[in-house]
């Protein structure tokens, strides 16, 4: 490992959790119009009522938001969240770490109240990852994102210091180097990736704030398509890179979540359900790095269970940032939630579905449920705690889990780990 | 005050002058391309720079047509331009490749492409060459495969 990390120096919980719908504001009736702060505060307020607190029980803010500097016309940011929830004059900060960012906020809650500086720090994630303000013009009113707006074209290969060196291996290098080590031919590992996703959306279905609430063998039958191989491998899936499937990339969306994380003695003090923060753990690697998520993932894992001293066979349930598709595949192999090189027949029989042996993201992750980039994390999260109370709507798990892994990954480069505990 | 070394102005520079760069490490002998000011293997901060031989080996190469569900690669190069050096963007494909000197990195690869992408995969690891490549108002470096040594 590269670090050492130790025990927090009190223990911290998770008090309360807020989400909004994942969608697309310029398309969803009833939520065209909204703006960012309004996003955050929804999350915000839903999270401190779950909680039972105000606004001024809360002693610090933490605001996470990736395209900040693109899709709001916010200068600094965090502050505006601030008076959007009641928190004028507190302690706030503005943080970015990709698509992490969410995982990476609870963590420095956790980090903030551990130390014993704050009793209670509100973390929320907010993105609005598909429209873009109109210069010159109210924060309500937006327009599409395009490749303009993304101002990612550069990236491709002349950013040299800022980005990486052109190479976009990530989406492939996994699954290609994954089927050569395991002996896998290109259709069974076509037919892994194809179940994965098949799970993903029935993980959705039935979840209100999913972005995709429909499973995709109902999608296919609306498309007069029965049988599931074919349509997966079918002009309405095509592959997007030599493994990846169209229904196999995150769809970016927009929404909002947050999470109330306590002390010890302020959780035990509310109405719902404390759930703990075991440990988190993070790693950080550029992304010109070859295997960037692996390596990064790995560390991040294996640091989380020197610390809580759990293993794979201690896991209820594992929630991954999968923007693509592999990466659940990746996560529950190194977590040893599945069994190293035989994973992908853990897919193939359907484990990783609500109704699986061993699930995974139970919201249906950013291929389904969707991805609002800073607050994906947050989402997950949200998703762990209600499960393990029991209180998910429409899709709640028949034994609520008890230990849950939560992997976050973003940016290409930045992977955390973090254990929630009932 | 230590006074610093413009690494990133020094390094475009260089392309400028025709030198593709790196810096070598004077405490552990390790390479970093492109240069940074700390070694990644000793931590050490007395770097030397050398011009690479630009001689690599590819060791993958990936056929990535979309970056996400909803916004292509194709449509992103089309706000840039598209091309290298007169090169097109449809000619190459994303690759890890590792330089003579050491380094490994995630780049792209040019001469590759949806023609014969299978068949050099086959025969990976594959010889390429860094080259410098004229961009709108600066150099950078890219890599290319040209072919087998007969």
């Amino acid at each position: 490992m590269y670090s050492k990390v130790g025990n927090y120096q009190r223990k911290v919980y998770i008090a309360g959790v807020g989400c909004t719908r994942f969608c697309d504001i310029l398309d969803t009736p009833g939520v065209t119009g909204v703006t960012e702060g309004e996003l955050f505060a929804q999350a915000a307020i839903d999270a401190m009522e779950d909680a039972g607190i105000k606004a001024k029980d809360i002693n610090a803010l933490i605001h996470g938001q990736l395209w900040s500097a693109i899709e709001s016309d916010y200068l600094t940011c965090g502050a505006q969240m601030n008076k959007w929830v009641g928190m004028n004059g507190k302690p706030s900060m503005h943080h970015d770490e990709g698509c992490a960012t969410g995982y990476v906020s609870v963590e420095l809650a956790a980090q903030m109240v551990a130390s014993g500086k704050y009793d209670i720090v509100l973390a929320g994630g907010v993105e609005c990852a598909n429209s873009h303000p109109i210069e010159g013009k109210p924060a309500h009113m937006r327009r599409p994102m395009g490749a303009d707006a993304m101002a990612m074209g550069p990236m491709l290969d002349e950013n040299v210091y800022t980005r990486h060196f052109g190479g976009r291996m990530g989406m492939d290098a996994f699954p290609s180097q994954y089927r050569l080590r395991n002996g896998l031919s290109i259709e069974e590992m076509d037919d892994t990736l194809n179940a994965i996703q098949i799970a993903a959306r029935r993980n959705s279905a039935g979840n209100p704030r999913a972005y995709f609430q429909e499973d995709l063998e109902t999608f296919a039958k609306k498309l007069g398509m029965s049988d599931m191989n074919k349509f997966m491998k079918s002009v309405f899936n095509p592959k997007v890179s030599e493994y990846i499937r169209k229904f196999g990339m995150e769809l970016r969306t927009e929404g909002a979540a947050a999470a109330i994380v306590c002390s010890e003695e302020v959780a035990k003090s509310l109405k719902k359900m404390p759930i703990e923060i075991l440990a988190c753990t993070g790693a950080t690697a550029e992304m010109g790095t070859p295997n960037v998520e692996e390596i990064t993932t790995k560390e991040a894992i294996e640091e989380l269970y020197a610390i809580t001293g759990l293993c794979g066979d201690d896991i209820d349930l594992l929630m991954t940032n999968d923007f693509r598709i592999p990466s659940q595949l990746l996560t529950a192999e190194i977590a040893g939630y599945y069994p190293e090189g035989e994973g992908w027949k853990c897919f193939l029989n359907g484990d990783s579905a609500y109704d699986g042996r061993k699930p995974i993201n139970i919201n249906g992750g950013r291929c389904a449920f969707g991805h609002a980039y800073a607050a994906s994390g947050l989402a997950d999260v949200f998703e762990t705690v209600k499960q393990m109370r029991g209180e998910s709507e429409g899709h709640q798990l028949p034994v609520p889990p008890k230990t849950v892994l939560v992997r976050g990954f973003g940016g290409g480069q930045n992977a955390t780990a973090m254990i929630l505990k009932a | 005050m230590k006074k610093y070394e413009l690494f990133v102005k020094k390094w475009y520079e260089n392309l400028e002058e025709g030198k593709i760069t790196a810096v070598k490490c004077n405490e552990c002998g390790t390479v970093e391309f492109p240069p940074v000011y700390v070694c990644r293997d000793c931590s050490g901060t007395d770097m030397e720079w050398i011009e690479i031989s630009g001689n690599a080996k590819i060791l993958d190469i990936m056929d990535v047509k979309y970056m996400s569900s909803s916004i292509s690669v194709s449509e992103m190069q089309g706000s840039t331009g598209g091309t290298s050096n007169g090169v097109s963007k449809e000619d190459s494909r994303p690759a890890v490749i590792q330089l003579e000197e050491g380094p490994m990195l995630n780049t792209r690869i040019y001469g590759v492409n949806s023609t014969n992408k299978e068949e050099l995969w086959e025969k990976l690891p594959l010889d390429c060459k860094a080259f410098i490549v004229q961009k709108d108002g600066f150099k950078t470096v890219g890599f290319m495969y040209e072919g087998e040594e007969e």
